[in-house]
């Protein structure tokens, strides 16, 4: 349920573990989308050597991140995220065995409101139509599905433009 | 204050925050004490995870050094053990987790400058009242011209309010 007067949107989160990297949009209820904000290369790959507890905590504290500007972002437009939508083109490199299925579960079982949907595409995100994923963790009602099917393919059209994304640069370790 | 050592987040939150609020930001804690020291903070905001001194590390100093400014700390991991001993030792006034709706977050910093003024409010109280209990206590000492009755009434009354600023003290 959205308070107030706020535009609802999906806030959706396209990881490519392939090149460590991260984009954050709205998209509408039409479909169209909301190019907010994008990662530089490279800025996921701390997860890397470390324990399996602490791989599941560092990407956690990324996503979470990502998820927060979206949040502030949207804000500033007069939007409001209805449905986190985290979508992966492939699995974690070098990470321990099942940390995809952990790392989504955690995000469901934490983040109850909005819901989490943590979905698995194939390489690029979309090869067809229509689009294909895997539902790795969380619920994807009716109305979000339809609305994920309408704009993730515009979503990822925008991808090859990256002036319409605010980039955030990757902060120092802690 | 808002305190993080990521600048996008520092300007986001400024941006939200600034039309209800004066807000300063610092991007470590050394240079949110730096800041405290030379203007009044009524709530302190910051990130658990920031390198040399941690959110929870930062409000230990706070409590010591600005016991009335209300606390908060902020992180994207679930499962800080430091925060949660930072919050059952009373050195936080909350601690949330990212992400934040903000217009939630909007709510917990009115709550927190609410949960400052009447602290502070408590405090001039617990300042000023002794010296009015005395005053009153020495009117109806002197004063000849008071009904008996109603004058020990009063006494009481005067009792009780210096048994309640003990408590206060305490």
């Amino acid at each position: 349920m959205i308070k107030g007067n706020r535009e609802p949107v999906l806030l959706t989160v396209l990881m490519q573990p392939g090149s460590l990297c991260w984009h954050a949009a709205g998209i509408r209820r039409d479909g169209q989308s909301v190019p907010l904000l994008r990662s530089e290369e490279n800025s996921m790959t701390d997860y890397r050597g470390l324990e399996p507890d602490a791989q599941r905590a560092w990407l956690r504290h990324c996503i979470a991140g990502v998820l927060q500007r979206g949040c502030d972002r949207l804000f500033a437009r007069n939007m409001k995220a209805e449905h986190f939508v985290l979508i992966a083109d492939r699995h974690f490199p070098d990470a321990t065995e099942g940390l995809t299925e952990q790392l989504a579960d955690h995000f469901v079982q934490w983040m109850i409101n909005p819901p989490v949907t943590y979905l698995l595409t194939p390489p690029g995100f979309v090869d067809g139509s229509p689009v294909r994923w895997q539902l790795i963790a969380g619920e994807l009602p009716q109305t979000i599905d339809q609305t994920l099917h309408r704009g993730l393919p515009e979503l990822v059209e925008e991808l090859q433009v990256p002036g319409a994304w605010e980039l955030i640069a990757k902060a120092q370790s802690t | 204050m808002i305190v993080d050592d990521e600048p996008d987040v520092l300007f986001s939150l400024t941006g939200l925050l600034r039309r209800e609020f004066q807000v300063y930001t610092a991007n470590s804690g050394a240079a949110a004490l730096e800041i405290m020291g030379e203007h009044p903070v009524d709530v302190i905001m910051t990130d658990q995870r920031m390198p040399s001194m941690t959110g929870t590390e930062l409000m230990s100093r706070v409590k010591m050094e600005h016991p009335r400014a209300v606390r908060i700390v902020f992180t994207g991991y679930a499962d800080t053990r430091a925060v949660i001993d930072a919050i059952n030792s009373g050195e936080l006034y909350r601690y949330i987790t990212k992400p934040w709706d903000p217009e939630d977050l909007i709510e917990v910093l009115r709550e927190a400058a609410k949960k400052h003024d009447e602290l502070a409010a408590q405090e001039a109280l617990a300042c000023e009242l002794p010296g009015l209990l005395d005053d009153a206590e020495r009117l109806v000492g002197e004063s000849t011209q008071l009904d008996e009755e109603w004058a020990q009434g009063l006494r009481l009354r005067i009792e009780h309010f210096r048994r309640l600023l003990e408590r206060l003290d305490t």
